[in-house]
């Protein structure tokens, strides 16, 4: 995957693309906005990673600019502010999610594997999502796994279909406080650990070969055990 | 011309207007009194002719003839004409009628007529009548007076049309020192805030006018921005006393590994793990403090809309019951109502309850098999008026009277060796959210020990205070 990288400031700009070559992502940086529009019309890239506030051109009037000019690509906004109608207006503005300053490579990189995928797996119509021999009936609310009914409680559907529409990605913490348990503060408990870990005493517990991995200092991810 | 001083401007406006004024009352004085003496001098004609003609009919002419004469010797008295049916003069004080240059029919009967005498132009207005046997008498008085009259008026009003003038220039003059006294007030006071001097307020001798009002108004405006700026100095303080403790940890951290580095030696994972555990503690800090500034400063709108507490509540003992089983407590949940709406931003009330949960877990730890206890309340019988008060109360240490204070203060933890976790925010934080929602905080010891912290909201109505 290609990122295209508007960021001004020169040493964040070099630790992104540090953080992301290790995992096959090559970046193209450009130092202000204007400098990304041009970038824009040369080079192929498959993400926008921006930067909210840059000079000459600002990260929200960029992606209006893009979006004008038909770039569909999904855009990642980097910014420094943090609160609800700071990311609200960023998503408005046409951002696909929208990563606060200082975050962890980590979760930047989950974010960027997510939107990467996005666009050909999501197929919104499927009533029954599967990975391995775990099936979840979306209109039944239902998984079951080789066969055996796994009964769910509502917020462990939740968790779990999340994880299914991210299935072989990571899933960070703050991914799932924002889309699952819908919070928008920080817990200063291990409360994503712990529903993640009932979870897994439903899903994997009762099986040979677990489905949920513990990303270290990153977050989750369900895979097909047998697939890996 | 232009003229661009407002106090000229309130001048020349007030003295335009005064004029005007002036010259509408004196007009309409003048027609009035002009009136009133034309049909005085009417009425006294009508009657005059009146008595001639009973003369006449019951005398004879002769009569008419000697009453006249009579009459005329008083120099204040009518202008008399008794002419016969030829037209030839009986009596009177007019000499001939030919002498008329003017005459107009003003109905009635009555003629006002224009004639030349001796001593020049003379205007008379009187009435002519008839008699059986073909003569005509005419009554008449000099309409001269009445010009005297408008030429004396005129004189007056000119006198009084200047003092006039003079009271609105004066009154113009007094308005504008007065308006530009407190005008100036204002901008003087505009400057001394501009150089940093936000203690200055508008202070003079009330006129309760819309000055007073507007500098009322004025003083509360900076008295909030005072207090705001306060608010943010002490955030700055905070941030500043607080931040740089960890910082220097983090600092000492990598200048060990430094060193070991200069020995050869490689940094341990442990050592990384814990370097970057204290830099998230950090921007947790720092994260919480920014937002209880823009929840102490009212920066952010609250946005309310219609919230139910105990489905809210409901939600967030269901998300931190399993967290509370982990850690070999109990969070149970006690209702005393089926609903409690009110008008409130959820994301901030949600923020709330979790803050105050998470701290029951973190000080209650102290009690074996411990138990949190949430419960909803409906503190006033009124429906109308209904208010609820949402509690959290745990099994912990407690915190002693005089401490409570202390501890919705910033960093007002009250363990000083602070091997508790968090940051020392949660407490005020959800008491600027209650602020922010028009409620507030309370602080109680739970029996036998523990503590219990409710959250009280407001009536729905009322809502002004919601933004």
């Amino acid at each position: 995957m290609h990122i295209l990288l508007a960021e001004d400031d020169q040493q964040t700009a070099q630790a992104i693309m540090d953080g992301l070559s290790p995992h096959g992502l090559t970046v193209t940086h450009a130092p202000d906005g204007v400098a990304a529009l041009e970038l824009a019309a040369s080079d192929r890239g498959d993400i926008w990673v921006i930067d909210r506030m840059m000079p000459r051109l600002n990260g929200l009037d960029l992606i209006d600019e893009l979006r004008r000019r038909g770039d569909q690509r999904p855009v990642l906004m980097l910014s420094a502010m943090s609160e609800v109608e700071d990311r609200v207006l960023g998503l408005r503005a046409g951002a696909d999610d929208y990563l606060v300053k200082p975050f962890a490579l980590e979760e930047l990189l989950a974010r960027i594997e997510v939107l990467g995928r996005r666009a050909p797996q999501s197929d919104t119509s499927a009533t029954v999502l599967s990975c391995g021999d775990l099936e979840l009936d979306l209109v039944a609310r239902r998984a079951q796994r080789a066969g055996q009914i796994i009964d769910l409680l509502p917020r462990e559907f939740s968790l779990l279909l999340f994880l299914m529409q991210h299935q072989g990605k990571t899933v960070t913490r703050d991914m799932l406080l924002e889309h699952v348990f819908q919070l928008q503060f920080d817990p200063q408990t291990n409360l994503v650990d712990v529903h993640i870990s009932r979870l897994r005493a439903k899903l994997d517990h009762p099986f040979d070969r677990p489905m949920i991995r513990t990303i270290r200092g990153a977050g989750f991810m369900l895979e097909d055990p047998d697939a890996v | 011309m232009r003229f661009r001083h407002s106090g000229v401007q309130i001048i020349l406006v007030f003295m335009a207007l005064f004029t005007v004024s002036a010259l509408a009352v004196l007009g309409l004085v003048y027609w009035q009194t002009a009136q009133l003496f034309q049909r005085e001098l009417d009425q006294r004609v009508g009657f005059e002719v009146d008595r001639l003609t009973q003369i006449y009919n019951t005398s004879g002419r002769a009569a008419v003839i000697d009453d006249i004469q009579r009459s005329a010797e008083n120099p204040r008295s009518a202008v008399y004409w008794f002419v016969d049916e030829n037209g030839i003069k009986l009596a009177g004080t007019l000499d001939r009628i030919s002498a008329i240059k003017a005459s107009q029919d003003l109905g009635d009967g009555r003629v006002s007529l224009l004639f030349h005498d001796q001593s020049g132009d003379q205007r008379l207005r009187g009435q002519m009548r008839p008699m059986r046997a073909g003569e005509q008498i005419f009554v008449g008085h000099d309409f001269s007076v009445q010009d005297q009259l408008a030429d004396s008026f005129i004189t007056s009003s000119s006198l009084a049309l200047l003092a006039i003038l003079f009271m609105g220039a004066f009154g113009g003059w007094w308005v504008a020192h007065r308006t530009r006294y407190r005008l100036e007030e204002f901008n003087r006071l505009a400057e001394r805030v501009m150089e940093g001097r936000l203690d200055q307020r508008i202070d003079w001798p009330r006129h309760h006018d819309e000055y007073d009002h507007l500098g009322d108004t004025i003083n509360r405006m900076l008295d909030r921005i005072e207090g705001l700026v306060d608010a943010m100095r002490e955030v700055g303080e905070n941030i500043a006393h607080d931040l740089r403790t960890p910082l220097t940890r983090i600092r000492h951290q990598v200048e060990l590994m430094q060193q070991k580095y200069h020995q050869g030696m490689s940094p341990s994972d442990a050592e990384l793990s814990a370097l970057l555990t204290h830099i998230d503690g950090v921007i947790d800090t720092f994260n919480a403090l920014l937002s209880l500034a823009r929840l102490e400063t009212g920066v952010t709108p609250l946005e309310p809309v219609s919230v139910d507490l105990v489905a809210l509540a409901s939600e967030m003992v269901d998300l931190y019951a399993p967290v509370f089983e982990e850690h070999g407590a109990r969070l149970s949940f006690n209702p005393d109502i089926r609903e409690a709406p009110i008008m409130g931003n959820p994301a901030l009330l949600q923020q709330a309850l979790a803050n105050l949960i998470e701290n029951a877990l973190h000080y209650g730890r102290s009690a074996p098999d411990q138990t949190v206890t949430l419960s909803i309340v409906q503190e006033k019988a009124a429906v109308s008026e209904a208010s609820y008060a949402v509690y959290v109360a745990d099994q912990g240490d407690g915190i002693a009277p005089d401490q409570m204070e202390r501890a919705l203060r910033r960093f007002g933890r009250l363990d000083p060796s602070r091997h508790h976790q968090g940051n020392g925010l949660g407490l005020p934080i959800v008491n600027a959210i209650m602020a922010r929602h028009g409620g507030r905080l309370t602080l109680s010891a739970q029996k036998p020990h523990g503590l219990k912290v409710g959250l009280h909201f407001a009536p729905l109505s009322p809502r002004a205070h919601l933004d």
